[in-house]
């Protein structure tokens, strides 16, 4: 999820990383590998899967940047309102893993919200839900849900 | 991240769905590589409402692994809905939002190993 000021607070968001269709969470969830801004997470109280799912192999390179495992499915012609993401078309890959068969849910909400500081803040997510049968990264076949946020 | 496999949930016709998760700990570094990231929480229910048939999308094996197209699903756009709320050190928020102005899908899907 991303919260974008509208004021002088620190940002919520991370504009320029979904300037490139790609998602912190993404880069979080799926492989230590990769870099994170928004930090590997797991539900309250639960364990971790291990081993870890791998993510997929395409991703978009962030000039400058790292290159980051997702792409940005969606109508073409669509651009985001907040953030400035052009989605990138039907026949493109939600899942953020690999090795993947199962359910994905995907959605790019758009919205306000309410800080504490009484504020009223642009929101906008990319937000994902993978539940299925995987092949993780040391080649054992697990299942689980995972969610990018 | 992972969540309990009860937190999503598709309905026996397979056109709605919702995801729900309670303070989820995440890290929160405000910019992307930012150095210094503290610990949040957020909280998120999302329903999913299809709002068309499933169509085929995806090219599958017949591109290669990078490619975008690199799997195949049986996606139906969606109206979404979402509650959300997030609290660090200092600042909290709580908001919602829909699909009007974004987009929304869902359905089943494979890539990687599962294609061939």
């Amino acid at each position: 999820m991303d919260a974008e000021t509208t004021t002088q607070r620190p940002r919520i968001s991370r504009r320029q990383l979904f300037k490139y269709g790609a998602s912190a969470g993404a880069a979080a969830t799926v492989s230590p590998l990769l870099p994170a801004t928004t930090g590997v997470a797991h539900a309250h109280g639960l364990p971790r899967v291990l081993p870890a799912p791998k993510p997929i192999p395409g991703g978009i390179q962030i000039p400058g940047g790292p290159f980051i495992h997702t792409f940005a499915p969606g109508p073409e012609g669509l651009t985001l309102p907040f953030t400035g993401v052009p989605l990138g078309g039907l026949d493109v890959e939600p899942s953020v893993i690999t090795d993947f068969k199962g359910v994905t849910a995907l959605a790019f909400h758009v919205g306000t919200a309410t800080g504490s500081d009484a504020r009223r803040y642009n929101l906008e997510t990319d937000l994902r839900a993978m539940e299925g049968r995987y092949v993780a990264e040391d080649g054992s076949r697990k299942r689980g849900l995972f969610a990018l946020i | 991240m992972e969540l309990p496999g009860d937190a999503f949930k598709v309905s026996h016709d397979g056109r709605r769905a919702t995801l729900e998760a309670k303070d989820v700990c995440v890290l929160d570094s405000f910019q992307f590589g930012a150095p210094n990231p503290i610990p949040a929480r957020v909280s998120f229910k999302v329903w999913w409402e299809a709002t068309g048939p499933r169509e085929r999308r995806g090219k599958g094996s017949t591109v290669p692994p990078t490619d975008p197209a690199a799997f195949l699903g049986h996606f139906a756009t969606a109206r979404s809905t979402g509650s959300f709320s997030g609290s660090e050190v200092g600042f909290s928020f709580k908001g919602r939002g829909d699909t009007d102005r974004g987009y929304a899908q869902f359905g089943p899907e494979r890539n990687g190993v599962f294609l061939s």
